[in-house]
Parts: structure tokens; sequence; C-alpha cells
């Protein structure tokens, strides 16, 4: 009963965490879309981002919608992580901390007809906060002028997919997305002088409703089960605002520019191979391509320096004794690792990173799941550059089966 | 034998620690909000973000020709001419720091109850009661009171001229050796001035009453004009007219005092010739503001680089000469100005929209009378809402209060033709705007 409490409000807690983004990755001001926050599930997180051919209740669509085929059960699953950030630039560091909700979800089994499921998660982050004060004077009024920029926003997205189990040889599934993009950045000239504080903002606000489709298909073969999952957009008009805002609130406005554009977003295709030897042990490789010669922005939002990007990641699992029928608990506990390498959406950026987690049982039917992962992340074109990150991240995970399966056996 | 929950706990803590450490160790200084790091990324992306010289544009000494200066009377926003005041601010009479001020007092329908049985009118005066015992130290005013139309509540139509010889009633002094101190320690006050009315026509009104058995009621319409002749200042507390009966019945000494306060009464304030009238001079006594017409071609061409137009003005100041100020010794003046693409010399004034000219550090900035030369005053709030469609005439406004709510003034330097000088920063370069 204790226990019972305490997990309730860990849940309540994660899930009320403010998604304040005061983290920054300055190499995404070159992003079109801001910093890609892939994995989005406790598990993939821990094991290199891989999961479009692993089967796991708590994964629902996160990584490939045909994981729907295998649940049987209704599921929770969510996501909170912390990411702090140390931004190297020549022999200077700055440090950063963001927390962000990463994702919310529900599963629900319907039987023979398959699993449905709902989710909401965050795609990408474009939070970046510069700042230079600079003492000299330009004029004798003037005591000092100061240079900002920011930027914040990102993508978020809920989806809405169905799986379903043919013969129980083949897992396929699909998945609607309902997309929003919203990306703020503002030029910021600040002077203090005779009258006090001056400032003007140059901004951009673009904001974008898509709508995208996501496919998957997951096969098992004896102990692998090879799976693949592709995520498509489909074009529609993103609104933008263009402003030079100036007085003491901010209220005034100069010069004011709107329009619409047509955004076409990436498709990304993703396959995968899982392995298990045995139950105790698991292993995933996955590889992605996200193709940006289809991104389309108009000019309105950075364009793609890079044609396509690759990604890379792998992992294990370990359980030390999942089929025994009274284990201790550190014998149902979740071992896992993981490795993952991505091209990010500049040329020569990439992202590497190590993942470490365990999932620990929350008897009866839930699953801490607790993910470490460290990186860095650089641009070749900035040898005195690199942003060192680590990210923690906690999952709440529960399923319940109401229902008796018809195919069990007792 | 179960896993101890205890020990489940352990494990979550023995997890979460380390984490944290990490984190701790990670981070050898605070997390920072904003940061100056990666500005080689960001300039490649846009040198308008890191770069002083893509944004930012400062003109050191942009001429501003003055088309047209002048210093004219203003109206305020109750329609009543400035200058004028009503209780409890007290009413002003005399000369002072270039200023003459005239009281204008009007008994209207006043109604006199006079009750029967009076033997006689043993007195009838108009009686002033002045204050501000600090403004007789060095000169001792003589009151003048003289009678003049009853204008119905208007003071605006009250003509000074008709303040002639004819119309004088009578004179009487404020002097030191009047001064009494009636209620306390802290409050000074004059003994009252009593100006006689033994000779007018409500004298014969009233006295013709007290033979009457019954309370007669007596209308009375009359006003004077109170100034001060030669020099001197006087802060009159309160006017009435007294009237003193002897009772019929009681014992010779007793006696029945009616005082009827004013229906009506207003101050008009002029400049007297101690400011020239052709100065540019800014006086919230007299409600006179200096008007400068200023010409900004020249800053709207600095706005200008090739093809980039700047949308900001961040900064813009202008530089003033002061002529002189006039205040009395422990008071100063304050600068309100504004920026107008109207001209209005008599219309109301927004008087809301002046700003106040203050130090860099943000605080009131005060000229005494020792204030001389140049001052610089900031008005790019006021002028960025006109940038955007250069080509207006614009007009620069200035008024000025005294700190202590006294009487002073300012006269402006202006020289004609004359160009004035303005610094200014300008932000946000646009394309072809």
């Amino acid at each position: 009963m204790i226990m019972s409490r305490a997990h309730g409000i860990l849940l309540i807690a994660a899930l009320c965490l403010p998604g304040v983004s005061v983290a920054q990755s300055i190499l995404s001001v070159n992003y079109p879309l801001g910093m890609p926050l892939r994995p989005n599930c406790g598990m993939a997180l821990s094991m290199g981002g891989t999961g479009v051919a692993v089967a796991d209740d708590h994964h629902l669509m996160l990584s490939n919608p045909a994981n729907l085929g295998t649940v049987d059960k209704t599921v929770f699953s969510s996501l909170v992580s912390a990411g702090f950030l140390n931004l190297h630039d020549h022999d200077q560091v700055a440090n950063f901390l963001d927390v962000i909700p990463t994702q919310l979800g529900f599963g629900f089994s319907l039987g023979r007809a398959g699993s449905i499921a709902f989710s909401l998660d965050t795609r990408t982050n474009s939070a970046i906060k510069y700042r230079a004060v600079y003492d000299e004077t330009l004029v004798p009024s003037v005591n000092s002028l100061e240079l900002a920029f920011s930027s914040n926003g990102g993508i978020s997205a809920w989806q809405a997919g169905w799986g379903y189990s043919i013969l129980s040889r083949v897992n396929v599934g699909l998945s609607y997305e309902r997309v929003y993009l919203r990306l703020d950045q503002s030029r910021l000239q600040t002077t203090r002088g005779l009258s006090g504080t001056s400032r003007s903002i140059d901004s951009t606000n673009v904001l974008w409703r898509g709508n995208g489709l996501r496919f998957g298909v997951m096969v098992p073969v004896k102990g692998l089960t090879f799976g693949l999952s592709a995520e498509f957009f489909l074009p529609s008009d993103a609104s933008y605002t263009s402003a030079v805002w100036w007085g003491e609130d901010n209220s005034a406005v100069s010069s004011l520019e709107q329009g619409d554009f047509t955004l076409q977003l990436p498709p990304t295709i993703t396959g995968g191979l899982s392995y298990q030897p045995r139950p105790e042990w698991l292993f995933a490789v996955d590889m992605s391509t996200v193709m940006w010669e289809v991104y389309d922005s108009r000019g309105h939002l950075p364009d793609a320096t890079v044609g396509r990007t690759l990604g890379f990641g792998v992992g294990a699992q370990f359980v030390p004794a999942p089929t025994l029928l009274s284990p201790r608990y550190w014998e149902t506990m979740r071992y896992r690792a993981g490795f993952r390498y991505e091209e990010l959406p500049a040329s020569e950026n990439s992202e590497f990173a190590f993942g470490l987690g365990t999932g620990l049982p929350l008897p009866p039917i839930g699953l801490l799941d607790i993910v470490a992962e460290y990186g860095w992340r650089n641009d070749a074109h900035y040898a005195d550059l690199s942003e060192e990150f680590f990210r923690f991240a906690i999952g709440v995970n529960a399923g319940r089966k109401w229902t008796k399966s018809s195919k069990g056996s007792y | 034998m179960r896993f101890p929950r205890l020990l489940h706990a352990f494990v979550v803590v023995g997890l979460l620690l380390p984490a944290v450490a990490l984190v701790c160790l990670s981070c050898k200084t605070p997390f920072d909000p904003a940061t100056p790091l990666g500005s080689d990324v960001l300039r490649d992306v846009d040198p308008k973000i890191t770069d002083l010289s893509a944004v930012i544009k400062t003109v050191d000494s942009v001429s501003v020709p003055v088309d047209t200066v002048f210093s004219a009377l203003v109206r305020n926003a109750t329609a009543r001419p400035a200058g004028l005041f009503v209780y409890p601010s007290g009413m002003t009479v005399g000369k002072t720091i270039g200023h003459r001020s005239i009281a204008y007092v009007e008994f209207d329908s006043t109604v006199f109850a006079v009750k029967g049985g009076y033997t006689s009118l043993r007195s009838l005066e108009l009686v002033l009661r002045p204050r501000a015992a600090e403004r007789l130290k060095e000169s001792s005013p003589t009151i003048r009171v003289d009678t003049v139309e009853v204008k119905g509540h208007d003071s605006t139509r009250f003509d000074l001229s008709t303040i002639t010889a004819a119309s004088l009633l009578r004179t009487g002094a404020v002097a030191d050796s009047q001064y009494v101190n009636t209620r306390d320690d802290t409050v000074d006050v004059y003994k009252e001035i009593a100006i006689p009315l033994a000779d007018g026509v409500l004298f014969g009104q009233l006295s013709a009453l007290c033979a009457e058995s019954l309370t007669t009621y007596l209308p009375y319409d009359e006003s004077y004009a109170l100034s001060v002749e030669d020099s001197g200042f006087v802060v009159f507390e309160s006017v009435a007219i007294r009237a003193v009966f002897d009772h019929a019945k009681n014992d010779k000494d007793s006696i029945d005092v009616i005082e009827k306060s004013p229906a009506y009464f207003d101050v008009t304030i002029l400049e007297t010739d101690s400011i020239p009238a052709t100065t540019l001079v800014s006086s919230p006594r007299s409600g006179r503001e200096t008007i400068l017409g200023l010409n900004l071609d020249g800053m709207y061409q600095a706005m200008v680089d090739g093809t980039d137009r700047y949308q900001s003005i961040l900064e813009a100041n202008l530089t003033l000469n002061v002529g002189s100020v006039a205040t009395e010794e422990d008071d100063s003046i304050i600068v309100h100005y504004v920026l107008s693409d109207s001209l209005h010399t008599s219309a109301v004034s927004p008087d809301s929209d002046y700003a106040i000219y203050r130090n860099s550090d943000g605080s009131v900035a005060y000229l005494d009378m020792h204030s001389r030369g140049p001052i610089t005053i900031p008005f790019e709030a006021q002028l960025q809402k006109f940038a955007e469609n250069p080509g207006k005439d614009l007009y620069l406004y200035l008024q000025v209060a005294t700190r202590r709510g006294t009487w002073g003034w300012v006269s402006w330097d202006v020289p004609r033709p004359v160009s004035l000088k303005l610094q200014a920063v300008f932000s946000n370069p646009r394309t072809g705007e």
C-alpha cells in the first residue's frame, strides 16, 4: 500500500514537471527544426535508441507502430528527462539545464481486433539563449550595449495508432500523427543610456500544424525479430510573423510582416533487428535515415545542408531470472546498455551517446525506468566548439491484462 | 525469500545518487541562463546576432534645424486658463519671480439673513485672512481691493484693464507687525485685513433692515479684484464679508456677526516685464511653454544605409541650452517634454504624454538658479513612433514645473536660425524597408 502510494506520487510528480527549457544547443541553430530528441522511451534511450524491432509493451508505438500488434494488455508509459549540457567554446565552458516531459502514452488491447494506443511526445527542442554585453562607449550618452539572441519552441506531436498481429507471425501497425511546430527566434538589442534601458526586438515566429502517418512491420522469426518503420508528413501551410518590437513593455511594433508558406517535413525510415537467444538476454540494432532532401520551408526556416542523415544504435538488455516463478527482486530488474551515433541535420554535425539504465519492477504491474545517457556533439566546421551532454530520465510504466486471452492455455 | 522493500528503496536511491553526483561534477559553474559562447556559430548563421557593426549604427552629431520656435500660453485639460488656481491651494495675490497674480472674488446672489430687532449695523467689512508667512519676509505688500463687474462665475471674462483708479475701493497693508500666533507653535497666520465697506450700497441696505421686527433676507451681488500695489506677494487663506449687528433687547455690548464667503473666486497670473515677451520661456504659473519645430530629415537619412533601413531608435538625445533659471532660493525646476506631430498653441495639451528630464541613473534632474548651458534630453521613445512615417513636421514641447510648487521659470537659449545637435543609436536594419 505504501509503495503503491509512493509510485502514484512519483508518477504525478513526473507528469507535473514543468516544461521549462533553459538548456540550449548552440549548434541547433543550424538545424531546421531544432535539436532532435529521439529516442523517446526509457528502454530505447538506455539501449542506444534501438527499438524498432523490439517487442515490448511499454514501447507502445513510440519506436514502431507494429509493436502494438504484440500488446495484449492495457499499458501506460511515460518519460521525463532532465538534460545537462556543457558548451565548450575554446577554453570557456557554460552549463545549462533543461527539463522536458518527453512522452506520455496509453495502449489498450482490443482482443482479436489488435490494440490501439494514444501518445503525446516531444520531438525537437530549439532552446538557445545567447547574450553578449559591450561596455564600449558608442556615443557619449550610451553606457553599455547588449546583443542577445533567443530561440525556443520545437516539435511535439500526438498520435493515435493501431496494431495487429497476423497469425501471430507478422505484426503490422499504423498511426496518425498530429504534429505541432512552433519556432520563436528573436534578436534583441538593448542600450543603457540617459533614459535608462531601451530595447528593440526583431522577432520571427513560425507556427505549423500538420499531419503525419507512420507505418510499421515487425516479423519475429525464432529468436530474431525484424522491424521496419516509416514516417511521412503531409505538406501544409505554416504561418509566420516577422516584426520589430520596441517600447518599455515591447508592446509597440514598428515593422510587421505576416504570411503563409507551405512546409514539408522530411520523412524517416528506420530498420532494425533484435535477437533474443535466451529469455535473459536481448540484443538490438537499429539504423535510420532522415531524408532531408524532401524538406522544404521556402526559406522561412534554416535550410537543410545535408541530403540524408544516418543514425545507428546498438543495445542490450539483461534480466537475471525472467522465467523463475519466485525470483528475488534483483533477479527481475532489467539492466540495459547501449550506444548510438547520429548525423545531425547540418553538414558534418554528429552526435555520439552512451546509455545505461535499469528497469525496476514496481509490483504488481509497474516498471520504473531510470536512464542515464552521456554523449557529445560537434560540428567539424568549429574545431574548438563542442557540446557535452548528460541526460537523466525517469520513466514510469505500467500494464495490466484485464481480459483473459482466448489463446492462453492453463 | 522475497526481496525486502527497504532494499528495493536502497537500489533506487543508489542509482539516483550517482546520477546526481555526476551532474554536480559535470557542472563546475552554476547553470547559465544565457551565454556569450558559441558566437562563431551564430555569426555564420546571421551576423546581426553577434556583430555590433551589422546591427547597430551610431551617429554622434546629426544637425537638427529648428524651423520654428516660439513660446505660447497653453490651455490645460480642465478647459480653464492655465495659471488659475482654486481652493484649497489658496488665493495668490502679488508679484514674485517674474509674475503678477490678481485675484477675482465674486459674491453672487449671496443672501444675508438679518434677524429682526437689531439696533444698528456696527460694521461691514471685506475680511482677508493671509497665510504663508514666509512670503512676507522681504516686503510688506499693500493689498488693493477694486470693485469690478460681476461675471457670473466666469473669471475668463474678467477684464484686467477695468482695474483703474475709479474702481479702487480700499488698500490695506500686510506687515510683519500684524503677525500673531493665534493657533499653535507650528502654524503661522497673519492678522486679518479688514477693508471697510461702510460707504457702499450694502451697508445702507443692511442698516435699513435693522428696524424690521422679523427676519429679512437680502440678496447681494458684488465682485472684487484683489491685487498688490508695488511689490510683495501674499496667499490668502480665506476671504469673506462680515457684518456686525448690535442687539436691541440685550445688553449694549452684545453683538451678532454674520459672515458670508464668496460664491466663486479665481486667480489670474500674468508675466511681468522682467520676462521679455520675445524670450523663449517655459513657466508653470503663466502656463507658457516653449515649442521647437524640428526638422529631422538628417536623422531619417542617417537611418538608411544603402538598401537597409534601420527600424529601431534605441537612443536619441537632443542637446538644448538653458539660458537662465528663476526660482525661489530653495526651489528648483523640473523639465517636462513631449514630441508631437501637431502644433497646438491653444488647444488641450496632453500632459500625460510628457516625459520628465532625468539623470542617467533615472532620478529626476533638477535645474536651479545656477543652471546654465547644455542639457541632453533623451526622446527615443517618443521619436520611434514617428520614425515609421518620416516627413511629418514634429514639434518638441518644453514645459517646466517647480519642485515645491512655488514660482519659477526657465528661458531657453535657442538663437535663430539654429541647429540642435542629435546623438542617436539605431538598430535592426532591414533590407528594402
